[in-house]
């Protein structure tokens, strides 16, 4: 699997959930997609051994 | 229904694998879950239709980080820590909505032109009878495409290509020629695009969306994914709403 397969693994299944709950907390969309960009993007450093 | 409603993220748990969860039964008979499940689907298609291209590019390119307000840095720890308890407590599903087996991605945009240029549609925005629209796709695969539409009447409506014509093939962001206007009565409209390997059946797809798409109007606007497809296909979509603005009533928030 490379990086994009992976990214876009990580992303499909948990994307959204990670998108609710940030809209839910900062009440603004693109605050919320601005934090759900660094979310996934920090989570895919971290666990990018995982999912490769 | 007895049991006490579960937590947002004990619900989170229950979308991602529907089957396993203990909440199926509790879900199944309690309103008010439901609602909440339904709203945040429609967060999810959100994501999926806005979010997830970016994302998906962000990540990839490991782009520098941008610089964004400082209030939100103190949610960030937050968020990261409910995204992790999701993937080490829960097991990922079968992909949904406009994702398919291999995490190809579809995305529509609708556009409506104007003497001041072309402005993009937002999701569940009111549109005065006869606007003019415009479509944009993106797709990671290349992928045959059809953009079709269905109302709370049960009219289905081949937006693109015209009645008679082959579906092209995409791939990339593609512009899609032609204009398309909408029905007229008052009320939702859902607009979908599909992408397929093969050209898909035009009969059978209206069959489908007449099944799950059409009867009333809390039908349509609930309706943001096509079942039966065949398997493979893409489908993105966006919900419009017919009649006149109102004073004081803006266009909803991109």
């Amino acid at each position: 699997m490379d990086h994009r397969d992976a990214a876009v693994r990580l992303c499909r299944d948990y994307g959204p959930a990670v998108y609710r709950r940030c809209l839910r907390l900062l009440r603004n969309r693109e605050a919320a997609q601005d934090a759900t960009r660094e979310v996934v993007m920090r989570l895919f450093r971290s666990l990018g051994r995982e999912f490769s | 229904m007895t049991a006490r409603c579960p937590s947002d993220l004990r619900l989170e748990g229950y979308l991602l694998d529907p089957e396993r969860s203990e909440l199926g039964e509790h879900v199944g008979g309690c309103v008010t879950c439901r609602v909440r499940l339904e709203r945040m689907n429609a967060g999810g298609d959100d994501f999926r239709q806005y979010v997830f291209p970016a994302t998906i590019d962000a990540v990839v390119a490991a782009a520098a980080p941008r610089p964004r307000p400082g209030w939100i840095a103190p949610f960030l720890p937050v968020a990261a820590a409910c995204a992790a308890a999701m993937i080490f407590l829960l097991k990922p599903v079968p992909p949904e909505g406009i994702l398919a087996a291999r995490g190809e991605v579809l995305s529509l945009e609708v556009f409506t032109g104007s003497s001041e240029g072309a402005r993009q549609l937002g999701n569940g925005e009111l549109l005065p009878e006869g606007t003019p629209l415009r479509f944009r796709v993106k797709t990671t695969v290349p992928c045959r495409v059809r953009v079709v539409s269905a109302d709370c009447e049960g009219r289905v409506v081949l937006l693109y290509p015209p009645p008679g014509e082959d579906s092209p093939i995409v791939s990339g962001t593609s512009v899609l020629p032609g204009e398309a206007k909408l029905g007229g009565d008052e009320g939702p409209e859902r607009i979908f695009a599909l992408c397929s390997r093969e050209p898909l059946p035009v009969l059978a797809l209206a069959a489908k969306l007449s099944d799950q798409a059409t009867g009333d109007d809390d039908r349509v606007r609930r309706a943001s994914r096509l079942s039966g497809l065949p398997e493979g296909t893409l489908q993105a979509t966006l919900l419009v709403e017919h009649g006149e603005e109102k004073a004081g009533q803006g266009h909803p928030e991109k």
